[in-house]
C-alpha cells in the first residue's frame, strides 16, 4: 500500500501552500500510517509536522530536498539551475548529518539561498537516503543516467531510490521510463511519490499566489511559472495505487522505505550541555547547595516554608535531570552580573523558588504564593522554559559571545558544537497578506490600501466583524468575484 | 550655418558681400540684428571656421581677421582658448569653482602642454610637428593645426526639420469617404511630391478631420514599411476611417506625415522582393474587414492553456530567397515527427468512456467518420486561470479504426468532450 514519502509544507516559503498540521490532518483522513516532510533546504517544519502527527498516531518521517549546484571541483558540469535532492533521514546519524549539511550550506549564503556541491555531501550520507528523480536526468553530460551516477557514489546504492511522480504531464511519462530503465542500470529501486505541494486541490490557487509573490509578479503575468494542474496535492492512497498500478514494486518500495525510516523527531536524543561543577559533585548536588546558598541570601530568616519549597522544586529538577539547565542559567545571569549588564528572568520562572535562590528571578514566590507547577509539571512532560531579559546592543553581544565560549562553537567542544542561535519565522499578517495578495490579483493600488487597512486582526475581536462586513465597509461589493477570491486567498494565507 | 552647443554659431558670409559689403559691415549687421533680438553677441571674422572660433569666443565685439593672416591673430591668445572648441578638452587651471573633465581619448592633453611650459597658441603652433606628434599623438596635431587657425572640415550646415502637412479648408462640408477622397487625393498628392524631392518615406500617416461640430476626428495610421505612393496613402486612409468614421460632417481636413530617409536595397538576382505597398494594402484591408486585431501572425503565449496563442503584427522578411529560414531556429534534419492541426474551433464530440478510457469518438461534423478507438494516450490534465475565465481539462490521444488520429479533450468542470485536432 502506498505511503507519501515526499511532501513540502508552507515552511517551503512560498514553494508550498499547506501547513505541517494540515498535512497531517490530510493524511489521517486517508489513513497514512506515515508521511514524511520534506521542505526546502531546512527542517523548520519538522517540530511542528511531528507534534502533529503524534497527536495522530502517524508516524512523522524527516527529510529536507537539499539544493545542490556545481562547483569547479567537482566533476558535474554546470547546470542551467540549482536541483534539489530530496534526502531523508534513516536514523539519528542522518539528522544530525542532515543538520550539519544545512547548517553549513546556511552559513555562508545569504538568507534564503544557499547550495551545496556533490563533493561536500561526500562522507555526511551515513543515514541519509536520496531519492532521484526527473530532474537528475537533467545532466545527461554524464550519460544516460545523469546525476544518479554520481548520487550512488556518494549515498551508496543501497542508500539510493529512483524517484517516479505522475502529475499527468504530456512530457512526463516519457522521462518515467527512462529513470525505470536507469533504476534497472544501476541497481537501485525505484520509488512511487507525489511531490506534494499543498494538502488539498483546493489550496491551489494559493499555491499559485504564493508562486507569483516568489517571483515577484502577478497572475495576469506569471505564464508558465504557475503549476501546470493540480495533482500536487496529497492523495487518496487508493488513488495512488491506481496510478502506479503498472509499477507495482514503485507502490511495494513506499511501504518498504517507510519501515526502513526508522527516525522521528522523538528520538532527538536532546540533552543539555555539560555544565563544568567542582570535583565530588553532581549537577544536582552542586544546585543544592548553591539553591541552599541563596535561599539564606535571599530570605532572612530562611523560614521552613521557603526551605520545604525548595527542596520540593530540587527533588522535581533532579527527577526530571534538569540540575544543569539551572546551573546554565545561572552561570548566564552571573555572567551578567560580574559585567555590569543588566539581567532579569521574567516569565514562569519567576513562579520558582530555586530561580529566585539562584538569583535569576526577583520576585518571592513563596511570599507571593505562586504556583509553581505553573513552570516545571511532571505531569506536562515539558521542559522548563526561563526568559532571561538583557539589553540589546553590545552588552546582549557580549552575554552571546560568553555563551558561545564557554559551552563551544562549531565542532570546538568535546562531543560536538552545543550553542545555536535560534531565530523566529515570520508569517503574514493581516495588512502584508492583503498587500500581498491584492497585488497578485492585480487589483487597483488604491483598492490594495483601502484592503490592507481593514484587513487587521485584534486582540478582541468583534462578533459582527465579519469579512464581508469589512469588505463592505470599505466600498467594495463582497459578492464580486475578485473581491470573493481576495477575501478566500487573504484567509487562507 | 552650423551651431556648436547652446553659445556658438558659425557662418558661411561668403556671397553675402555683393548683398551686405565688406566682412566688417557684414559683422558690425551680425551684431545689430542680434542686438535688437536681445542678444549680446562676440563676432569674428576669418578665412577659417576654426579661427573665427577661437576669435569669437577670445575677444568681445567684433574682430576681423585678413585673410593669411589667422595664425599671427590667433598666436597671442592664450592656450585655454582652445577648450571652446568643442567637448573633448581639458581646462587649464580649472580655477576654484570648475574642475577638469577628462576624455576617454585624451585625459589632459592641454593640460600636458602647459606643464611643458607653454602659453599661448604661438607657443603651441611653432612646435615642431613630428616631435609633438610623438608625444601627443593626433591629439596634439590637431590641437596645433587649430591653434594655427587651419580648417578641419568643411561647414555642416543644420537643417531646419521640415514639416510634411498639408491642409484644406473646404467651401461647404462633406460627408461621405467617396468627396473625402477627392479631398485626400488633393492634399497627397503635392505632399508625396515633396517627399520625393527630399527622398523621404511615410512611416505614419495622420488625418485630422475637424468636423462641422468642433470637434477633431484624429487618425493615425502606422505604415508596415516608408512607402510614398499618393494611391497607396490614399487607400490606407480610406480604409481606416471606413472602420473609423468621423461621426459628423467634415470642414477642414488636414493630413501630416512622419517620415524616414529612403532606404537603398539591394535585392538578389533571384531573390524576389516583397511589395511593402501592396502588402500594406492588403493588411488595411483586412484589418478593416476582420479588425485590427483580428490580422496578424499567430504567436505563442505564456501559458498552459491548451490552444492559446495571440496575435502579433505580421511583418515578414523582406525577400523570400529561402523560405525555410523562415521557421525559426528550423533544423532540416530534425523536423518534428508529427504535428498537431488544430481545429480552430473544437468539435464537439461524443465519447463512450470504459474503465476512465476512451472507446468510441463520434461527432456530428460532415466529414468526420469517428469510430472506435483503437489505442490512446492520456489523460493528461491542465487547469488554470481559476482568478478569470477558468479552465481545467483532460487530453487524450486516440487512435481510432477510421485510420486518424485525434487530440481529444473533456472539459472536466462542464463534462463536455471535444476534439481538438488531427494529429498528421
Amino acid at each position: 500500500m502506498y505511503f507519501e514519502l515526499h511532501a513540502a509544507s508552507a515552511f517551503s516559503f512560498l514553494e508550498a501552500a499547506s501547513l505541517p498540521e494540515t498535512l497531517i490532518a490530510q493524511a489521517a483522513r486517508y489513513g497514512y500510517p506515515a508521511i514524511a516532510l520534506l521542505d526546502r533546504d531546512g527542517v523548520y517544519g519538522a517540530p511542528r509536522f511531528h507534534r502533529a502527527a503524534t497527536a495522530a498516531g502517524i508516524k512523522a518521517i524527516i527529510g529536507a530536498e537539499i539544493t545542490i549546484e556545481a562547483s569547479a571541483s567537482s566533476s558535474l558540469a554546470p547546470h542551467p539551475s540549482p536541483l534539489r535532492v530530496p534526502i531523508l533521514v534513516e536514523s539519528a546519524e542522518g539528522y544530525q548529518n542532515l543538520c550539519r549539511l544545512i547548517t553549513r550550506m546556511k552559513m555562508r549564503a545569504p538568507k534564503g539561498e544557499g547550495a551545496l556541491t556533490l563533493d561536500e555531501l561526500d562522507g555526511h550520507t551515513r543515514g541519509l537516503i536520496a531519492l532521484a528523480g526527473r530532474e537528475l536526468l537533467g545532466f545527461q553530460k554524464f550519460g544516460v543516467g545523469g546525476l544518479i551516477d554520481p548520487l550512488v557514489g556518494v549515498f551508496g546504492r543501497s542508500n539510493v531510490y529512483v524517484e517516479i511522480q505522475r502529475h499527468l504531464l504530456r512530457d512526463e511519462e516519457a522521462d518515467n521510463r527512462l529513470l525505470v530503465d536507469v533504476a534497472g542500470t544501476f541497481h537501485v529501486p525505484v520509488v512511487a511519490t507525489n511531490g506534494v505541494c499543498f494538502a488539498d486541490p483546493a489550496e491551489r490557487p494559493l499555491f499559485d499566489v504564493l508562486t507569483c509573490i516568489h517571483h515577484k509578479t502577478t497572475l495576469a503575468q506569471a505564464g508558465k511559472r504557475l503549476a501546470r494542474n493540480s495533482e500536487r496535492y496529497l492523495k487518496p492512497r487508493e488513488e495512488m495505487a491506481r496510478l502506479f498500478r503498472d509499477l507495482p514494486a514503485a507502490l511495494a518500495s513506499t511501504e518498504a522505505l517507510a519501515e526502513r525510516l526508522d527516525y522521528t523527531m522523538a528520538d532527538l536524543g536532546y540533552r543539555f550541555p555539560d555544565y563544568p561543577v567542582p570535583p565530588g559533585e553532581t549537577h544536582a548536588s552542586f544546585l543544592r547547595k548553591l539553591a541552599d546558598l541563596g535561599a539564606r541570601d535571599r530570605y532572612r530568616p530562611y523560614h521552613d516554608r521557603a526551605r520545604a519549597q525548595i527542596a520540593r522544586e530540587l527533588d522535581l529538577i533532579e527527577r526530571l535531570d534538569l540540575a544543569g539547565y539551572f546551573l546554565i542559567v545561572w552561570d548566564i545571569v552571573n555572567f551578567c552580573r560580574h559585567n555590569d549588564i543588566l539581567v532579569q528572568g521574567r516569565g514562569s520562572a519567576a513562579n520558582s523558588a530555586v530561580c529566585y535562590s539562584l538569583g535569576i528571578t526577583a520576585v518571592d514566590p513563596v511570599g507571593m504564593d505562586l504556583l509553581f507547577e505553573r513552570f516545571l509539571s511532571e505531569e506536562r512532560g515539558e521542559w522548563p522554559d526561563i526568559d532571561l531579559d538583557l539589553p540589546s546592543g553590545d552588552r546582549r553581544e557580549r552575554v552571546i559571545q560568553h555563551v558561545y565560549e564557554k559551552y563551544g562553537r562549531l565542532g570546538a567542544a568535546p562531543g560536538g558544537p552545543r550553542v545555536a542561535m535560534t531565530a523566529n519565522v515570520i508569517t503574514y499578517r493581516g495588512r502584508s497578506a492583503a498587500r500581498e495578495v491584492g497585488k497578485v490579483l492585480s487589483m487597483e493600488p488604491g483598492q490594495v490600501d483601502r484592503l490592507a487597512k481593514i484587513m487587521n486582526h485584534f486582540e478582541w475581536v468583534d462578533p459582527k466583524e465579519t469579512l464581508a462586513r469589512n469588505l463592505r465597509d470599505a466600498g467594495l461589493d463582497a459578492e464580486h468575484p475578485a473581491i470573493q477570491s481576495f477575501g478566500t486567498l487573504w484567509q487562507r494565507i | 550655418m552650423e551651431t556648436h552647443g547652446d553659445r556658438t554659431v558659425t557662418l558661411d558670409i561668403s556671397g553675402l558681400g555683393s548683398l551686405i559689403g565688406e566682412p566688417r559691415t557684414i559683422g558690425e549687421e551680425l551684431r545689430r540684428t542680434a542686438a535688437d533680438a536681445g542678444l549680446r553677441v562676440h563676432v569674428a571674422v576669418a578665412s577659417t571656421s576654426t579661427a573665427a572660433m577661437l576669435l569669437a569666443h577670445a575677444r568681445a565685439g567684433l574682430t576681423v581677421v585678413a585673410p593669411g593672416t589667422e595664425a599671427a591673430t590667433l598666436a597671442p591668445l592664450p592656450l585655454r582658448t582652445l577648450t571652446q572648441l568643442g567637448c573633448g578638452l581639458v581646462a587649464v587651471d580649472p580655477g576654484p569653482t570648475q574642475s577638469p573633465k577628462p576624455t576617454a581619448q585624451s585625459p589632459e592633453p592641454i593640460g600636458q602642454l602647459a606643464r611643458w611650459g607653454l602659453r599661448t597658441l604661438g607657443d603651441l603652433a611653432a612646435l615642431p610637428s613630428s616631435e609633438l606628434s610623438a608625444r601627443l599623438g593626433q591629439t596634439g596635431l590637431r590641437l596645433q593645426r587649430w591653434a594655427r587657425g587651419e580648417e578641419m572640415r568643411p561647414l555642416v550646415p543644420a537643417g531646419v526639420a521640415e514639416q510634411f502637412e498639408e491642409s484644406l479648408d473646404l467651401e461647404w462640408p462633406i460627408d461621405g469617404l467617396e468627396p473625402l477622397s477627392f479631398v485626400l487625393a488633393r492634399l497627397l498628392d503635392p505632399l508625396c511630391e515633396r517627399l520625393e524631392q527630399r527622398d523621404r518615406g511615410v512611416v505614419v500617416l495622420r488625418v485630422t478631420l475637424m468636423l462641422v461640430t468642433r470637434e477633431r476626428h484624429e487618425r493615425a495610421i502606422e505604415l508596415p514599411a516608408p512607402m510614398r505612393d499618393p494611391r497607396v496613402l490614399r487607400t490606407l486612409a480610406l480604409l481606416d476611417l471606413e472602420s473609423n468614421p468621423p461621426p459628423a460632417a467634415i470642414d477642414r481636413v488636414t493630413v501630416g506625415v512622419d517620415v524616414t530617409e529612403g532606404r537603398i536595397l539591394q535585392f538578389g538576382l533571384f531573390a524576389r522582393a516583397l511589395p511593402s505597398d501592396t502588402l500594406a494594402t492588403l493588411m488595411a484591408r483586412l484589418g478593416a474587414l476582420m479588425g485590427g486585431d483580428r490580422v496578424g501572425s499567430p504567436s505563442l503565449v505564456d501559458t498552459y492553456r491548451p490552444g492559446a496563442f495571440a496575435m502579433a503584427s505580421f511583418d515578414p522578411p523582406r525577400n523570400f530567397a529561402n523560405p525555410q529560414s523562415l521557421i525559426p531556429n528550423h533544423k532540416r534534419d530534425s523536423a518534428p515527427s508529427s504535428v498537431l492541426r488544430r481545429f480552430r474551433s473544437p468539435v464537439p464530440a461524443r465519447v463512450v468512456v470504459e474503465q476512465g478510457r476512451p472507446v468510441r469518438v463520434t461527432t456530428d461534423r460532415r466529414g468526420f467518420a469517428g469510430g472506435r478507438v483503437e489505442r490512446c494516450e492520456g489523460p493528461w490534465r491542465s487547469s488554470g486561470d481559476w482568478w478569470k475565465n477558468v479552465w481545467n481539462c483532460d487530453e487524450w490521444e486516440v487512435h481510432l479504426t477510421d485510420g486518424a488520429t485525434y487530440r481529444i479533450s473533456q472539459s472536466l468542470n462542464e463534462g463536455a468532450w471535444f476534439v481538438n485536432g488531427l494529429v498528421d
